[in-house]
Order: C-alpha cells, then sequence, then structure tokens
C-alpha cells in the first residue's frame, strides 16, 4: 500500500511540475515577446528622432506623427559626450544616473523600472552623440501583470484539481479493494460458504474476485470433507453393512443348505465389495481434499456410472424405482466421457438418486441424459416433497436438514458430499425445487472433448 | 449425394417448444436436415429501429437461458441427420412477406405442434402458426403436424427448464 501511494504522490508531483513548468513557460514567452517588441517600437522612434535632431529634418510637416502614435509617457532625448572619457557634455532629457546602461559605441535597449530605453550611438560634425527614446510600455505595466495573477489563480486551481482527482481516483480504485478486504476478513471457518461479490464488469477485480471465490470453494470444499470425514464414511458405509447384517441374520435364523448359505455369502460378498468401493472412495476424497492433481482422473462414461449408480442403489433398495431417459443420449459415445473418477462421480449421483427416491412417495427418480457441445448434462428430478424456499440457500450446508424432512432418516451429508465431488470434477450442481410438488437437481460436467 | 432437407420449426424460443423438433426428428427418418427454428416478432414501425435492424440481436435477447443448451443437446443427440441448426425471426404475419420468406430460405418442409399455445416470450412475439399454414398450403409445401408432446411436468411450473425436453410421456427409450 505504500508503494501504491509512493508511487500516487510521484505522479502527482510530476503533473504538479509540468503545470508549474507549463505557466512559466508561457509566461517567459509572452513577457519576451511584449519586450522585443517594445524595443522594435521604441527602435523606430529613436531613429525618427535621430534624423529629426541631427540631420534637421524639418519636424513642421509633422510627417511621422501622422503614421507613428506616441507612446505612453514617450520622451526623447539626445546627449552630447566625449568618446575618451566617456563623460556627459550635454544632455536634454536624460537621467544621468542610467549613463552606465547605455552603449557608448552602438546601439543599446534597456530598462528602469517601468520606463524602457532605447539608444544609439551617432557622430557628426566631430561630435558624439547618444540619441535615445524612453517610453513606459502599458502592455507590460498592465497586461502582463494580469497575466502572472490569471496563470498564478489558474495555477492554483490546476494544483488543486490534479491533487484532488488523483485522491479521488485513488480512493474510487482503492474503495472495491477495501470492500473486498473487508468481506474476506469477515471469512471465518464458521461461515466458510460467504463468497465475494463479483463485479459485473470484466474487469480485474472480477477476476480477482473470482479467484477469491474460487479459493474459497476449494478451502470451503476441503474443509467439509476434512471435519465431515467420519460423519461421511458413517453414513456412506452404513448401508452396505445394514445389508451384510441383515443377510447373515436371515441365513443364520434357522438351519439352512448349503446351497442357501452359498448364496446368501455371495450377498454378502457383493455387499462388502460395495462397501470396500465405498471406503476406498471416502478414503480418497479425505485424503486428496480438492487437490486435483492428487485424484486419478480418467476417461469415464458417465451413462455407465448412472446405470452403475442405478444397480447399486437397486440392489440397497428394492422399493426404488429409477426410470432413465436415454432419448437424447448421442450415438457419439466420446460426447458422454468426462475426465473423472468413477467411484467419487457414482457416490454423487447415487446419493441424489438415492435422496430423489427416499422423498418421494413412490420412490421413484427420473434421470435425463444428455450431452452439449462440451458438456455433459444429468437430469435427475422427483416428484416428492421438494424443499421449502426459506431453507433453499442453506441445503449445501453439511448436516443441515430441511425443515420437512423430520419423517425421513438422513444426516444431511449426501448434498454436500455431491456437490464436492461435483466441483472436484469442475462441473456444476443446481437444485430447483417447489414445496410439494418436487425437486430437480441438475449436474452439468465438462466433458473429455474440452479439454 | 443427399439432399439437404430445410425444415422450419415454430418456436417461442422456450425449451419445452423444442419437444417438437424432437418428436419430428425422433418419428421421422429424413436424413440431411437443416433446422430452422422459426420465431414471429413483429419489425418495429420506427424508420430508425429499421434502418439498424440487427435480426442476432433480436434473436439474443429472445433466447431463454436453457434454450440453447436444450438445442445443442438436440443437434448433438443427432447430428449424424441434423447439418445444421438455427433459429431465424419472422418478421411479418403479411402473406405475401411468409411466402417469400418460405421460397427465399427454400423451405421444403414445415413441421406444425397441434398445440397453439404458444407463449409470447418477447415484446411484438407473434404466432406463425396460422399464417404458415395458409401459405404452405398455397405453396404446396408439406406440412407435418406433430402432437406436441406432454411432459411429465407442466409448463408453466419454474424449475430447471432444461428436463423439459426429457421424461416425455412418449417415452419409447426409458429404462426401468
Amino acid at each position: 500500500m505504500k508503494k501504491y501511494n509512493k508511487t500516487l504522490y510521484t505522479l502527482i508531483t510530476i503533473l504538479i511540475i509540468y503545470t508549474v513548468s507549463f505557466s512559466l513557460f508561457i509566461f517567459y514567452s509572452i513577457t519576451n515577446f511584449a519586450f522585443s517588441d517594445f524595443y522594435k517600437r521604441l527602435d523606430l522612434r529613436r531613429n525618427l528622432n535621430a534624423e529629426e535632431l541631427l540631420n534637421n529634418k524639418d519636424n513642421s510637416s509633422n510627417w511621422t506623427s501622422s503614421y507613428i502614435k506616441d507612446l505612453d509617457n514617450q520622451n526623447s532625448f539626445i546627449i552630447e559626450f566625449d568618446p575618451h572619457t566617456k563623460k556627459i557634455i550635454t544632455e536634454h532629457g536624460f537621467d544621468n544616473a542610467l549613463w552606465d546602461h547605455v552603449n557608448k559605441l552602438g546601439e543599446s535597449n534597456f530598462k528602469n523600472e517601468n520606463i524602457f530605453y532605447s539608444t544609439k550611438y551617432f557622430e557628426k560634425n566631430e561630435k558624439h552623440y547618444i540619441v535615445g527614446v524612453s517610453a513606459e510600455n502599458y502592455f507590460y505595466t498592465h497586461h502582463l501583470s494580469y497575466l502572472r495573477q490569471l496563470l498564478f489563480i489558474s495555477l492554483l486551481f490546476g494544483v488543486l484539481l490534479v491533487i484532488v482527482i488523483s485522491l479521488f481516483t485513488k480512493r474510487s480504485f482503492m474503495k472495491p479493494i477495501y470492500a473486498m478486504i473487508n468481506q474476506v476478513e469477515n471469512i471465518g471457518s464458521e461461515n466458510l460458504h460467504l463468497r465475494l461479490t463479483e463485479p459485473k464488469d470484466n474487469g480485474v477485480l472480477n477476476k480477482l474476485s473470482l479467484t477469491f471465490n474460487n479459493m474459497l470453494n476449494r478451502i470451503e470444499t476441503s474443509f467439509e470433507t476434512q471435519k465431515n470425514f467420519i460423519s461421511n464414511a458413517s453414513h456412506e458405509l452404513n448401508t452396505p453393512l445394514t445389508s451384510i447384517i441383515g443377510i447373515a441374520d436371515v441365513a443364520l435364523s434357522k438351519e439352512r443348505s448349503t446351497d442357501d448359505y452359498q448364496k446368501s455369502l455371495y450377498k454378502i460378498l457383493d455387499a462388502a465389495e460395495n462397501l470396500e468401493r465405498k471406503t476406498s472412495a471416502l478414503l480418497l476424497l479425505a485424503r486428496t481434499g480438492y487437490n486435483n492433481n492428487k485424484l486419478n482422473l480418467k476417461p469415464v462414461r458417465i451413462d455407465q456410472i448412472v446405470m452403475d449408480a442405478k444397480m447399486t442403489l437397486m440392489e440397497i433398495n428394492t422399493n426404488f424405482r429409477i426410470i432413465i431417459d436415454f432419448t437424447l443420449l448421442p450415438d457419439d459415445s466420446m460426447r458422454l466421457k468426462i475426465n473423472g473418477s468413477a467411484p467419487l462421480l457414482q457416490l454423487a449421483i447415487s446419493n441424489i438418486i438415492s435422496n430423489a427416491c427416499k422423498y418421494s412417495e413412490d420412490h421413484t427418480a427420473y434421470i435425463g441424459l444428455g450431452a452439449s457441445d462440451d458438456k455433459v448434462i444429468i437430469i435427475i428430478r422427483d416428484e416428492g416433497i421438494g424443499i421449502p424456499e426459506e431453507d433453499m440457500s442453506r441445503i449445501y450446508d453439511p448436516y443441515y436438514r430441511a425443515s420437512n424432512t423430520e419423517n425421513y432418516l438422513g444426516y444431511g451429508i449426501g448434498l454436500p458430499l455431491s456437490r464436492n465431488i461435483v466441483r472436484m470434477h469442475k462441473g456444476e450442481m443446481s437444485i430447483s425445487s417447489i414445496l410439494g410438488e418436487g425437486t430437480t437437481v441438475r449436474i452439468v460436467l465438462p466433458s473429455i472433448l474440452r479439454f | 449425394m443427399t439432399k439437404t432437407k430445410r425444415t422450419l420449426i415454430p418456436t417461442d424460443f422456450t425449451v419445452g417448444s423444442l419437444t417438437v423438433v424432437i418428436d419430428y426428428l425422433s418419428e421421422t427418418s429424413d436424413t440431411a436436415i437443416d433446422l430452422i427454428l422459426a420465431h414471429g416478432q413483429k419489425s418495429s414501425d420506427s424508420i430508425t429501429e429499421l434502418l439498424g435492424f440487427d435480426k442476432h440481436y433480436h434473436l439474443e435477447n429472445g433466447y431463454r437461458p436453457d434454450f440453447l443448451t436444450a438445442c445443442q443437446i438436440i443437434k448433438t443427440r443427432f447430428e449424424d441427420r441434423v447439418n445444421d441448426l438455427y433459429s431465424d425471426i419472422i418478421s411479418s404475419k403479411n402473406d405475401a412477406y411468409i411466402r417469400n420468406y418460405l421460397k427465399g430460405n427454400k423451405i421444403d418442409t414445415v413441421i406444425l405442434p397441434d398445440d397453439t399455445s404458444y407463449s409470447k416470450s418477447v415484446e411484438n412475439s407473434f404466432c406463425v402458426l396460422a399464417a404458415l399454414r395458409r401459405n404452405c398450403l398455397k405453396l404446396n409445401i408439406p406440412i407435418l403436424e406433430i402432437a406436441k408432446t406432454r411432459t411429465y411436468i407442466e409448463e408453466n411450473r419454474s424449475e430447471d427448464s432444461i428436463r423439459k425436453i426429457f421424461f416425455r410421456k412418449n417415452l419409447k427409450n426409458a429404462t426401468y
């Protein structure tokens, strides 16, 4: 910040120096012009005067004054002097104190206070003369002083303007940054869901906010994943465990044939494998957090993942009904491939389908699959209880459960976990719902064609 | 080489209106199709607006957020049969204009839904169905009537609209 201020003050100083130099240059140029012009006019009058005085040209006809007007306080003088001693012999209308300023061998122009002088050396009949004219420069005495005042006031205003505009610009530049700083300061571990406001323009501040928000997304995801790992694990592992216990209970409830035991053991094996897959996925999630580099991303077909999720869920919950609409599935399988982790994606999709079935009276979930140019779109909807509008903003909070879910078993972990996984795959998940009518979840994932 | 079939389908820029496109493509075996999604939007009476008329500007203003995504999904699904899919504006109901439009765009077939409840998606929108039907008959352009598919979901619900192209009631390929 100090460096920023230093740069700003340097810029202000440069601008002020430039303005002052500009004003001085104007003043100097005009003064210079006023002097040289006035001396030229004096020289002309001095030469006419010399003609009149030394060559005895008759001035009675007033041939000069009809063309050349006298200047303010114009005064003519002639001095006879001794060229050796440089002393005045006779003089008419000349102030002797100014004798030193006069060039005794040629022309000279000088000024004393407001009076300007023009003199020239002449020789006639072996006598030596200095003929001169003096006058007051009205432009110098009046107009230049006015110009000086004008420039001084303009300069003052200019400097003030530069300072005010610079400080105002600095403030307007810094304001959104300070606002951003305040917003960042308000974000703590307890409210990691907060995000910075993204300016509407496409400038650098927008990019900065976006970068911050992306970073917060990563932090939040990582934070939640770490914080809720045990809960996630228990939630996710409970279903296959229940299945294993149930099958084992049934198998042991009475004496059975070897075939029956074998069937039961196969079912237990299936459930245990399912459990193992989930454990690996959760361990992976906890170990890697949000860091994509460490994720083992491979090209996977999303339709296959959806089918697998469906199969897994139907095995565990026989009352679930899952309808998949493949009518808009592209023929080109490459369009359905994404770079992802199959166990994690299956986990995310299973969670959402499971919720759709769980919260619907008919236990039916509808899944639509489609692909655009570089995205895969999955729509999962149900005709269930829906989510109250006031709960929509908090549905991604871990452990948060909507107010109308009291009669349904759950921990409020599935949805944030699913969103984390979708985000890990650079995808987006959005939920729209109408209370009592149903919920639609849209997952958009970048297809392999994008990369 | 197969001749490209240029097919015009009216739209009101809602995802729901695209179900007709899906039904047409699902029910026919036409290949090499150019699909033109035509939207009726009356041109302005102001001379300055007419001078600076920009079709793309009006089209971009009219698109609903999910409309383009839904179009892309359809294009991707039928990419082996659909050469091109684009939107256009029909700016008048005038018979001569409609006939010129159909001739100028070399329209081979017009698909009309039985449903006429098209929404006025943007200002100055109008329904082009009647005008198209009238003028196609005059020009002997075949009209294919398609019963607009009822979706599972009511059209007026303000939820995620992209799902309207999924879960249609006459689903043949849904797996249970």
